[in-house]
């Protein structure tokens, strides 16, 4: 008999587990709550939780963030479902399935979204789907002092000073590159920089008209040939095999390391892990001797209301509060609105040496869906890192391996382009 | 109600009841998803979008077609090495600890306790451990070694002896535990009739041991085999696949998931499926034909 009730016991109580998932019934009006999905799953405790309660006090509402590491990876696969979230960022997509997933915020001229940088990158026919909440641009994220114990109180402004800092760096026994080959994603700095080294607003939209675009006369190639100079002539970490991002930081932070190609983004994580945070700075790379700088202006991910959404008004006046708050400054980007001036020091002394921002120029016929079309048949993932990693390891062995790696990748993308383009 | 049916119906509801929540299970995160794998094998998608275009056997045809996607194939003879010593190993140990020696259930513990453990942890503690200056550099210069340190996951031509050292660190305990009950069930008689009819250690093993684990051995080849073929975690967190460490499997996941491919993806899964289930039943022909 005991032993009857004590099994019919467990049984219920471990019934009660499998309920525990269930929600409750009726829903009140104040009791609104929005999921936000995001990739900062640095500050989503600190920064981002006290905006939440803040905009709880203001508007009655819950935000409830939840931060995915791999970003672009995890919620790909989420827009399967119908559960991603009421607002969410916009993973790299082709702008024809932008209006499958989100909700429009507006038109292109609407009062509250025509002041907006980069309104139209998630914008079809002058509808908007997606709106940034900060604005950055590609660069160097160095230590200020380990260059000046080589000799540069500035951040060199053209390729010949580079490579001589970054010489000297090598021989005061410091890391002069830290290129992150193992994490993959970091080396998608050195596709970014392609329209920069080619000073063309359009140059993403006219690589698919291209043939052979690593060739050593060709900006890509001549990106890539940046890269092998780093590598080949052992100025970055010795085994790229166990790389580190979350040490590379530190290490920029705490002189071991001197510099890393990333964007205005980073500055603001590398500052807290620094003992001095001032020793940190953010400079343009140099991409020939003329001393005229240029860099790629970059919106961070774009902002958007999912259109299964069970709550799109609230949604969508959360996403325009966001981005007009002042959150752009608590992660050191420049405020979306192109009305506002940044006050922030480093992103003065960034723009101090006459720095051009560059921003490219949105296709409105299916470029940037044709490169990827093109880009994966061929093997090359656009702006995410690995094909690069087989050139920065082919550049270790030697000038032959990386010439045969920079054929490949033509014969490739030449091939891919062929077979995309009379399919259609 | 349930006093009331015979014992035979009360076995068979009992048995229904116990295998519902495992079938359903299994059907759900197996079957079904096998499934869908399989029919997606026909389209070319990219994954999220709604639109899958039909494009019949073309996938199965570009694989076949393609030298390079069974290129990665090469590396799983690391692995299949690998699976060759942890048999040996396992072999050895499970022989050793049958015997009266102290300590036995101490070994056992450590012998099978990489197992236990999660594979993500271990491939992430294994980075450390092969990193310049990292463990394995520390124990070298300990026996005054140093000179002989390598970049043993940045050098392409020992990184996959470097994963399946990892590989053999975390199976073996699986093998040895299989083995060990294998020689258990030894009846004790036979080992005592071999002791007085004066048989040695070795003569043991290879007359008595052996032939009674057959069957054992057989299983575990089979295991690794396959394993070898469709191996995934331990090189994909270590090193990505990069360096020349990549297999089968990670390239299919990179289609897969880098370059949105999930159609030619899906055809490649299904192409490991064949080979894992072709080499089995040759195995299995080739081991009938011996008993």
């Amino acid at each position: 008999m005991k032993k009857k009730l004590l099994s019919t016991l467990l049984v219920a109580t471990m019934s009660l587990g499998i309920l525990s998932g269930c929600g409750n019934g009726g829903k009140k009006n104040s009791d609104v709550v929005l999921t936000v999905l995001t990739n900062k799953s640095d500050i989503v405790d600190t920064t981002l939780k006290d905006y939440a309660e803040d905009y709880k006090e203001r508007t009655g509402v819950t935000i409830k963030w939840q931060a995915l590491t791999d970003y672009d990876g995890d919620v790909k696969v989420r827009l399967n479902s119908d559960n991603y979230g009421d607002v969410l960022l916009i993973p790299q997509l082709p702008a024809s399935q932008l209006k499958e997933f989100f909700e429009p915020l507006g038109k292109l001229d609407d009062d509250n979204i025509k002041n907006i940088m980069f309104n139209d990158k998630h914008a079809v026919d002058g509808t908007v789907y997606g709106l940034t909440y900060g604005c950055g641009a590609d660069g160097i994220v160095y230590n200020k002092k380990v260059f000046k114990d080589a000799g540069y109180d500035k951040f060199p402004t053209t390729t010949d000073e580079l490579y001589k800092s970054l010489k000297e760096i090598l021989a005061n026994g410091k890391v002069p590159v830290a290129i992150n080959s193992k994490d993959v994603w970091p080396l998608a700095s050195y596709d970014w920089m392609g329209m920069p080294m080619s000073g063309n607003t359009n140059f993403w939209n006219e690589t698919s008209t291209q043939e052979d675009i690593f060739a050593t006369n060709k900006p890509l190639g001549q990106c890539m040939e940046l890269l092998y100079q780093f590598v080949n002539n052992g100025l970055v970490e010795k085994d790229l095999a166990t790389t580190n991002w979350e040490q590379s930081k530190a290490d920029v932070a705490n002189g071991k390391v001197g510099m890393m190609a990333l964007g205005l983004w980073a500055v603001d994580q590398v500052k807290s892990l620094a003992a001095n945070p001032d020793d940190i700075g953010f400079a343009a790379i140099p991409y020939d001797n003329s001393g005229k700088l240029r860099a790629n202006a970059t919106p961070d991910y774009g902002m958007a209301v999912s259109n299964k959404s069970k709550y799109k008004k609230e949604a969508t006046d959360f996403l325009f509060d966001f981005i007009n708050s002042d959150f752009h400054k608590k992660i050191g980007l420049m405020s979306p609105d192109k009305t506002k001036k940044s006050d922030n020091q480093v992103i003065k002394d960034f723009l101090a040496p006459g720095v051009e921002l560059l921003q490219a120029t949105v296709g409105t016929n299916g470029e940037e869906e044709l490169l990827f079309k093109i880009g994966n048949e061929a093997k090359i993932d656009w702006h995410a890192g690995a094909y690069i990693q087989n050139i920065a390891l082919a550049s270790k062995k030697g000038r032959a391996e990386y010439e045969t790696v920079i054929k490949q990748l033509n014969n490739s993308w030449n091939s891919a382009r062929q077979k995309v383009l009379n399919s259609k | 109600m349930f006093s009331n049916m015979n014992y035979k119906n009360q076995k068979k509801l009992i048995l229904i009841l116990f295998l519902l929540v495992p079938v359903a299970l299994l059907i759900t995160f197996t079957f079904i998803p096998a499934l869908n794998m399989f029919s997606y094998s026909f389209f070319e998608w990219d994954g999220f979008s709604t639109n899958k275009i039909w494009v019949g056997f073309s996938n199965y045809i570009e694989i076949f077609k393609n030298p390079e996607i069974f290129a990665s194939l090469k590396n799983s003879i690391y692995y299949l090495i690998g699976g060759l010593i942890q048999l040996a190993i396992a072999f050895y140990f499970a022989v050793l600890l049958n015997t009266k020696v102290k300590g036995k259930g101490i070994f056992k513990a450590i012998l099978f306790f990489p197992f236990l453990i999660n594979g993500v942890a271990i491939s992430l503690i294994f980075i450390f451990f092969f990193q310049p200056e990292g463990t394995m550099d520390s124990i070298l210069a300990l026996l005054g070694l140093s000179k002989y340190t390598q970049l043993w996951l940045g050098n392409e031509n020992i990184v996959n002896i470097s994963l399946m050292f990892t590989s053999i660190w975390r199976y073996s305990g699986l093998n040895f535990i299989i083995f060990l009950g294998a020689l258990q069930s030894i009846p004790d008689e036979v080992l005592e009739a071999s002791d007085i009819d004066g048989a040695s250690q070795w003569n043991k093993v290879k007359y008595i041991m052996i032939p009674s684990v057959k069957r054992v051995i057989q299983l575990n080849l089979i295991l690794s085999v396959s394993g070898a073929i469709s191996v995934y975690e331990i090189p994909y967190i270590m090193t990505g696949g990069a360096n020349g460490s990549s297999t089968f499997v990670i390239e299919t996941v990179n289609t897969a998931f880098k370059f949105n491919k999930v159609g030619l993806a899906s055809a490649m899964a299904i192409v490991v499926l064949m080979i894992v289930a072709i080499s089995t039943l040759i195995q299995k022909k080739f081991f009938k034909e011996e008993a």
